[in-house]
């Protein structure tokens, strides 16, 4: 018995110990993890690496609350009914993070938070190419080039709203929570640095058939950098490029000279040409910035609309996401905005013209797939729509063009191929058969556009149903062509009229109008009576981003796969003539602007203009050029114009703005986390919150 | 029946127990209780010579007894017996029950101790108070019956899982959820054991009791434990129920002429700001429904006229019925006892799509090889087929307005019913059959075997291995045509999310115990040996898939989608861990406890892998002391209680010590190829270790007046240091959060349990049981000179100095009249943080009438973040009342619960979309000229205030009072039923969740203040049954 129990024991005792012998059972093993120094050794691992610096560009570049930031507030928008940015493009701007909240949100925190993200990426691959053994010298340099032309990228778009910021030139290894903010001139200093080691390292990258940065991708954007500096840094500021023994020395009217040549030599050097047919250029067959004649560089994006590849990275805290706003289809799919951002609700606005639907009794259908058809009135048969309605896009109402920039863009609407490439001020049916749908509109039918010349849209886009005229409704010639219009289309007038677009001639007071009219002048019944006509609602449409060309495999466009054209021929024209005029030479700077609107002429008119004579006829250049494309807030800014600006054109903003408005407020999410906060503006110890927020 | 488990376990015990004796005749005996019933298993001592204990008949022998010994019979639950043996052969034994509950058996870590000698604070609750509610989730059986612990129900979804929290919120980044234990072995919380097969859940509340636990006691410890067969007569036990499930307390929408009235009002504001003459404008419903028409050419204003209206909810929300069958077989020899059970329930949501099947399985044997042997097992089987519906749906339906129709006059759905934003689809779309199929079907096997060695009296060797396997498939079929996929992307998707884990337990413990030969010390003492290992495998593929309904492939077929997008998840954790635990008693007077745990953990780095958690305990039953004896009359127990102890939180999810790249890819465009990149995500923390716990308790058990009234009252005070939690730095050092050992907590609260037998008599009895327990927490610590951390989701903060859980906005009083704003300016003066006198600057806009008033609570004439208010989420005071009355062979039992203090934010006061959505129900408070001081916001009004401020209306209190049970049962007269073979039978029927007094109307607060899926009522009626 007893010997029994003890070897019992034994036994037990053994099997306890035995145990806990495995000593390695505690060692840890990610299988589906992967870290940085395995991955970024590998060719593959590098390449990803350098594809995800270029992925971050993707949450600004296309995206909704950037073109906020970059373009709403200035003379050149207003915003529209639907638009999620209200606050922020009236000036009611503050540093709170809304982070989720998608009615209101100027994103500044996640856009703070996204910059600082892409640009470790970028110290990132300059570290990992530097170290790897697997690629060659050409590539690294490549390689570098890219990554530094990316990471100038990201903190000039960064410097130009808040001013001086925290400056990372290497990899975060450790959490910060005392920066410093790095004064604005020191950190042009640093982005010019940075492009020209780009221009160095992307010497042999000539074309962009790769898709990466090349180095007239590098020049381009040093010569839009040197134009920042001169009209900013030291016109604005009064202040010297720090940092940097190129440039510190230079003034104001060497930077503009600098600007200007860099500019000519990409004109001269790049191999871009401009396109003589003015809508080539946003045709949607010349989406990609590859293969488009005057794009010099551009964020991509995949024509695979239905995966992944187009998200954005996500976000490196515990809020694994950045909000709808920013992400658009989250992270299912991704792509670019443009293409909804300036869209009225021309379809299921229209209830005047017998609403949006399949019904015999409508005119308007916005496809949804191949099948949808309405039935003609005339006819009894079924119409096919969806080719025909693709390119006019989703009501979003997000932004609509300022009277100021109607009116810039019309006022050479004879010579100038860009008021109609620009402006889409006609909504057409699809089918003849189709303009008897419409019993508020009799005639409707009898006025074919001109304009058209292409047999095979001739075809598609018969007759006008909404047309936006840039006159007043009440002058002579406005009458005129009311009563051409009645019962043939809705026609809006800018102003005046039975249903204007804004509330003013005057552009400092001019505002989108609210709520239909109760009884029409015109036809003297109620089909106006609705608030869908609205100038926040009804409104002529920017067409530069819409995906004109159908697509029968993605029909329904809440995304789209249009490249964005960061950088530009045209723009090199506009900064080489605005260097000019800066160096001191206006007849210089309007050849160069004549050079550019020669091949935007419509074929056999005089576009040229007679004289330069100040900055405001540069800005009503770029204004008529680049319209929408990220430029105009920042355009503002630096030639110090802004608040004027909004001030004369843009009653929406003009109450409230103030110079304090030159900077963004530093988001919430950065100042409630640093420890050595401030109220001693430009400290070189603490971290201060701009003036006035 | 627990009665009946006990007296197995005693028999086994006891049977070890076993000696030979010597002395000179041998007797024999029955022992029965005062019904009649045989008792097995009690304990008869005959002085230093020996004892026994009864078989399964109740009979006993004993041989070599003198005439002149004593037979000192006991058994837990009953009085204890002394009779003279004399020159008596046969005794007839009957026992008297005893009511003092204080010899139960209490389940402990790794063991079980009589309720006298416990030095921790620890609750239980019987199968036989499991039974009387009829639940699908044994846990809620327990809401509000257990001071501390604070449950609520998470949504009103079919399957809809329950939140836990024990003595408030300690930790922030990890779960607060109590340890969940299945006889002994970790189950995670989602209890789908049916309430049925649990004899008793434990819940352990004190460090001294979880310290055993060591990493994962922090938050307590449930054990559940599940019955076990008897030997005896076979049972076959039968629990059938119905429910029926109808709506209840659901938030509405502003229904048909109130949303006129707004739409008007909205009209009248606007005609009225802009002429500047308040009071004037008087608009018609037909003015504000002009032009606004449906597909089908029907106005607006007809749909006013003929009240035609829709009431999205009702279409919706059906009623529903469920079921639940539960057949358990138990029973067994001396040698062998086996319990099977089977369960089937059939549970369903409120809404069509919403169901949950459910299917266990579970076997449970144990046997006797020997005196020294003992060998048994268990194995759980589970299957669930769970159909979600869309949790979008209900509160689509919220948005959308009342004056519309759901279906057109030719019958069809009316896709876009909102003529005011065309955006907002039908929610009805996804009620077509097929067009939303979302199923989740999980397998669960959970099983053990052990083996128990006694080699000699005292000594025991218990070894357990556990399986815990379960795989489960997620998949979604959206058709292009449902409700979220209708306006875009206007495709189907289809996603399948498989995973599997992997569970694998071995426990060795060893326990001694010993009375140093019958002095009045004892001992007991544990040493064990723990490994736990848990692998987690996932694969998830998603994309969209087309414009072709596929109904019937749905989300089976993965290769319908075009562009496959996959994930991968592989997560292993290992535990190795050592503990002890001595318990020391003298004279069953005073009791000491003292224990030891050592876990090492994979999940944290090199270096810093072991963690060790000690604990100790004292108790003095001081109604055993001399000096009390006078008291004895009235006065059962009084026991004081302290305890200290450290434990743990093991939330540390693997990998974080390492610094990783982002899992999935991102990519990028070059030239028409999308080349796949990795960035980095997480940067890792290689000094990660367990937050700890440590925690005071002192407690005082008592029993007055025959025990009638009893119960506990604790009040303890905890510490939780390096707290598990994201440090924060600026985004421009990129990683914002890194999870640190961080911070510090402290919680404190007092808990009482009552028991009062209010009436006694032969045929009527009422009980209460009450439970009241009053908590609090609070954030010391955050980190460096950082004391307010805000998500940035819902306004949730953490802040020094506030509850764990709070939120942090703006704070509304009202609106601006007209004119009032201007003599607010006139009227006041505004200082800055400096006192210097300084001039209003608020937002634009604000101060117009009808717009919000937003407190500018340092009056600096600006509105900043600094001007926010703390709002806390948490209750302060829990609330528990169960009446049991019974009159003869009826019982009827009414639970009431309040749970108070605290905020929730209640989403449907923030549903003020002025252009496109119906406001809630609720929001009929709104400013007009008449009504000007309102509570929100003019629907006229701009809407620039109240985007940005509207939150702050969201914030209610958040307490109730609820009716949470009533049910009303009838035991059938034993003399009819047996006839028919029947021991037992009783039907029963309840109300449940059926009176809620909040302060917010028509709303059930108890799953907080968002509703996907609201709460329902149920009318249950069943029937229990015992062959």
């Amino acid at each position: 018995m007893k010997t029994r129990i003890l070897l019992y024991i034994a036994v037990s005792s053994t099997l306890l110990l035995g145990t806990t012998s495995c000593s390695d059972f505690l060692d840890e093993k990610n299988k589906t993890g992967e870290t940085a120094d395995i991955t970024y050794t590998t060719k593959s691992g590098i390449e990803g690496l350098i594809s995800s610096c270029y992925a971050f560009q993707r949450g600004w570049y296309g995206k909704e609350p950037a073109l906020g930031l970059a373009e709403g507030g200035t003379d050149l928008f207003y915003y529209g009914f639907d638009n999620k940015q209200k606050s922020m493009n009236s000036y009611n701007i503050s540093s709170v993070s809304l982070d989720d909240n998608v009615n209101d949100n100027p994103c500044l925190d996640q856009y703070w938070e996204m910059g600082y993200a892409g640009i470790d990426v970028c110290n990132n691959a300059m570290k990992y190419v530097a170290q790897s053994a697997q690629i060659d010298d050409a590539a690294k340099a490549k390689y570098k080039g890219e990554a530094e032309f990316l990471r100038a990228l990201t903190y000039f778009n960064m410097v130009n709203m808040w001013g001086a910021i925290p400056y990372n030139d290497s990899p975060i290894t450790a959490q910060n929570t005392n920066p410093i903010r790095m004064p604005e001139n020191e950190v042009y200093g640093k982005i010019l640095a940075d492009l020209d080691n780009a221009i160095t390292d992307l010497a042999a990258v000539t074309t962009k058939a790769s898709g990466h940065a090349t180095v007239w991708s590098a020049h381009a954007l040093k010569a839009r950098v040197l134009l920042y500096a001169a009209s900013w840094i030291n016109g604005q500021l009064n202040k010297k490029v720090a940092g940097n023994d190129k440039y510190s020395s230079m003034d104001a009217k060497a930077l503009y000279a600098a600007a200007a040549t860099e500019a000519d030599a990409v004109i001269t050097g790049s191999g871009a040409t401009l396109y003589a047919n003015y809508s080539d250029l946003w045709s949607m067959n010349n989406e990609d910035w590859t293969n488009n004649k005057e794009a010099l560089f551009g964020v991509s994006y995949s024509s695979d609309l239905q995966s992944t590849v187009n998200c954005i990275p996500p976000r490196y805290g515990n809020n694994a996401e950045y909000n709808s706003l920013i992400t658009r289809t989250g992270y299912t799919r991704g792509g670019s905005s443009m293409l909804l951002m300036f869209v009225p609700m021309w379809n299921n606005g229209c209830n005047d013209l017998g609403g949006s639907g399949t019904k015999n009794t409508y005119v308007f259908f916005r496809a949804t797939d191949d099948g949808n058809t309405i039935t003609s009135k005339k006819t009894g048969q079924n119409v096919a729509v969806a080719a025909a309605y693709s390119p006019y896009g989703r009501g979003f109402t997000r932004y609509l063009p300022s009277l100021h920039l109607w009116r810039i863009l019309a006022k050479h609407q004879s010579t100038d191929q860009r008021y109609q490439g620009t402006m889409l001020d006609a909504y057409r049916i699809a089918n003849h058969d189709l303009s008897q749908n419409a019993q508020n509109y009799t005639k409707m039918g009898a006025w074919a556009d001109k304009n058209i010349t292409d047999a095979s849209k001739l075809q598609a886009f018969r007759d006008t149903a909404i047309y936006y005229s840039t006159l007043d409704g009440n002058s002579q010639e406005g009458k005129a062509l009311q009563a051409w219009a009645k019962n043939r289309y809705r026609i809006q007038f800018a102003i005046g009229g039975d249903i204007p677009v804004y509330t003013s001639t005057d552009e400092s007071k001019a505002l989108p109008t609210t709520g239909g009219k109760t009884v029409s002048d015109v036809y003297g019944d109620a089909r106006y009576n609705d608030p869908k006509i609205e100038g926040y609602r009804s409104f002529p449409c920017i067409s530069k981003f819409l995906d004109n060309v159908y697509n029968k495999t993605y029909p329904t466009y809440d995304i789209s796969n249009r490249d964005f054209f960061v950088l530009r021929l045209a723009e090199m024209y506009l900064i080489k003539a605005e260097g000019q005029l800066g160096a001191g030479s206006a007849t210089d700077a309007l050849a160069t602007i004549n050079a550019l609107r020669k091949t935007r002429a419509i074929s056999g008119q005089n576009n040229s203009l007679s004289s330069i004579s100040s900055i405001d006829d540069i800005l009503e250049e770029r204004g008529v050029e680049l319209c929408g494309e990220f430029q105009r807030w920042f355009d503002l800014k630096r030639t110090g114009k802004l608040v004027e600006y909004v001030k004369k054109y843009n009653a929406q903003g003009s109450a409230n703005i103030d110079s304090h408005h030159l900077y963004r407020p530093i988001p919430d999410a950065e100042t409630n986390s640093v420890t050595n906060l401030t109220t001693e503006e430009n400290s070189t110890t603490g971290f201060w919150q701009n003036k006035g927020y | 029946m627990y009665l009946k488990l006990r007296k197995v376990s005693l028999t086994l015990l006891l049977s070890m127990l076993c000696m030979a004796s010597f002395a000179q005749k041998t007797i024999q005996g029955t022992v029965k209780d005062n019904t009649g019933e045989p008792l097995i298993g009690v304990s008869i001592v005959s002085g230093n010579t020996g004892g026994t204990v009864t078989d399964l008949n109740g009979d006993f022998t004993l041989t070599n007894v003198n005439d002149g010994a004593i037979l000192k019979f006991s058994y837990v639950g009953y009085k204890k017996q002394s009779v003279k043996v004399g020159n008596q052969t046969k005794f007839n034994i009957v026992m008297q029950s005893d009511d003092k509950t204080l010899d139960e058996l209490v389940v402990v870590g790794y063991g079980v101790m009589k309720k006298r000698d416990l030095t921790g604070s620890i609750s239980s609750i019987k199968s036989s108070d499991l039974e009387k509610v009829a639940s699908a989730n044994a846990m809620q059986a327990m809401q509000a019956k257990i001071p501390g612990l604070d449950i609520t129900q998470s949504d009103g979804q079919a399957g809809g899982g329950l939140n836990m929290t024990l003595r408030g919120t300690r930790s922030i980044l990890a779960q607060n959820g109590p340890l969940i234990l299945v006889d002994g072995v970790q189950y995670g919380s989602t209890i789908d054991i049916s309430p049925d097969n649990i004899e008793s859940i434990e819940v352990l509340k004190d460090a001294s009791s979880t310290a055993i636990y060591g990493s994962r006691g922090a938050n307590g410890v449930i054990i559940i434990t599940t019955k076990r067969g008897k030997a005896g007569k076979t049972k076959v036990n039968l629990n059938v129920y119905n429910s029926f499930n109808s709506p209840t307390n659901i938030p509405t929408s502003m229904y048909g002429d109130a949303e006129m009235n707004r739409l008007i009002d909205k009209v009248n504001y606007i005609a009225d700001k802009t002429s500047g003459k308040w009071g004037t404008s008087n608009a018609t419903a037909q003015q504000v429904t002009a032009g606004y028409k449906l597909e089908d050419g029907t106005e607006t204003y007809s749909i006013y006229e003929d009240k035609s209206y829709t009431n999205w909810g009702d279409l919706i929300l059906k009623n529903s019925a469920s079921q639940n069958y539960d057949l358990s077989v138990s029973g067994g020899s001396e040698k062998t006892n086996f319990n099977v059970s089977l369960g089937a329930m059939y549970d369903n949501g409120l809404m069509d799509q919403d169901k949950l099947s459910r299917y266990n399985g579970k076997v449970n044997i144990d046997h006797k090889i020997n005196n020294m042997f003992k060998i048994g097992g268990s194995l759980m089987f589970s299957y669930k087929d769970n159909d979600k519906a869309n949790s979008g749906v209900f509160s689509q339906a919220m948005k959308m307005t009342t004056i519309t129709h759901a279906y057109l006059s030719d019958g069809s759905i009316n896709a876009a019913p909102n003529p005011w934003y065309t955006a907002h689809s039908n929610p009805l779309l996804d009620m077509v059959d097929g067009r939303f199929q979302h199923n989740i079907e999980t397998t669960r096997f959970f099983g053990n075997a052990y083996i128990e060695f006694t080699p000699f009296k005292g000594l025991m060797f218990r070894s357990l291995f556990n399986a815990d396997r379960s795989d489960a498939r997620d998949g979604v079929y959206q058709d292009y045509e449902s409700t979220t996929r209708y306006q875009t992307p206007h495709t189907n998707y289809i996603s399948s999310n498989k995973d599997n884990t992997t569970a694998l337990t071995w426990d060795n413990t060893i326990n001694y115990n010993t009375n140093f030969n019958g002095s009045k010390s004892s001992l007991t003492a544990l040493v064990g040996h723990e490994l736990l290992q848990s692998v987690y495998e996932s694969t998830y593929i998603f994309g969209s898939a087309g414009t072709t309904h596929y109904y019937e492939s749905s989300f089976y077929d993965l290769s319908k989608i075009a562009s496959p997008t996959i994930r991968n998840g592989y997560t292993k954790k290992s535990m190795l861990s050592f503990f002890s635990r001595v318990n020391y008693s003298y004279d069953s007077k005073y009791l000491a406890t003292l224990s030891l745990r050592a876990d090492g953990a994979s999940q944290l780095a090199e270096g810093h892998k072991w963690g060790y958690f000690p604990s100790a305990a004292v108790g003095w039953r001081i109604t055993e002391e001399k000096f009390m004896a006078g008291t004895k009359s009235w006065l059962d127990n009084l026991k004081l209680r302290l305890s200290w102890g450290l434990s743990g939180n093991s939330a540390i999810a693997p990998y974080q010590t390492l610094s990783t790249l982002n899992t999935s890819s991102i990519y990028y465009n070059f030239a028409g190829n999308d080349v796949a990149g990795k960035i980095p995500s997480h940067m890792g923390n290689p000094d990660l270790k367990w937050e700890k716990t440590s925690s005071f308790d002192v407690g005082f058990d008592f029993g007055f007046l025959n025990n009638r009234i009893n119960g506990s009252v604790d009040m303890y005070f905890s510490k939780t240091n390096d707290l598990l939690f994201y440090k924060s730095a600026p985004t421009s050092s990129v990683f914002p959060s890194v999870i640190s050992n961080i911070g510090k907590t402290k919680g404190s609260g007092i808990e009482l349990q009552l028991n009062t037998l209010v009436i006694d008599s032969k045929n009527f009895s009422w009980n209460i049981n009450w439970s009241y327990s009053h908590m609090s927490d609070k954030i010391t610590e955050l980190t460096d000179d950082i004391n307010k951390y805000e998500t940035g989701i819902n306004h949730s903060a953490r802040i020094v100095g506030e509850r764990v859980n709070t939120y942090i906005d703006y704070e509304t009083y009202g609106t601006w009249g007209v004119g009032e704003f201007a003599n607010y300016i006139a009227n006041h003066k505004f200082y800055d943080s400096n006192g210097n006198e300084v001039a209003a600057s608020y937002p634009s806009g604000y101060g117009d009438p009808g717009t919000l008033k937003i407190a500018d609570s340092n009056n600096d004439g600006k509105l900043s973040s600094d001007d926010r208010k703390v709002y806390n989420a948490d209750p302060e005071n829990l609330f528990g009342m169960n009446n049991t009355f019974t009159y003869k062979n009826f019982s009827l039992s009414v639970q009431l619960m309040a749970r108070l203090g605290g905020y929730i934010p209640y989403a449907m006061n923030n549903r003020l979309d002025y252009e496109t959505a119906n406001w809630g129900g609720g929001c009929t408070d709104y400013w007009t000229y008449t009504n000007q001081n309102a509570k929100f916001p003019s629907p006229g009004a701009d809407k620039s205030i109240y985007t940005t401020y509207g939150s702050s209306l969201l914030y209610e209190k958040a307490d109730f009072l609820k009716i949470k049970d009533i049910t009303l049962s009838y035991s059938l007269p034993k003399t009819w039923i047996s006839k028919i073979g029947l021991s037992n039978a009783r039907i029963y029927g309840s109300l449940k969740n059926f009176f809620t007094f909040s302060h917010i109307d028509n709303f059930d607060p108890e799953a907080g203040g968002d509703f996907s899926f609201p709460l329902a009522k149920q009318a249950v009626i069943g029937i229990n049954l015992e062959f």
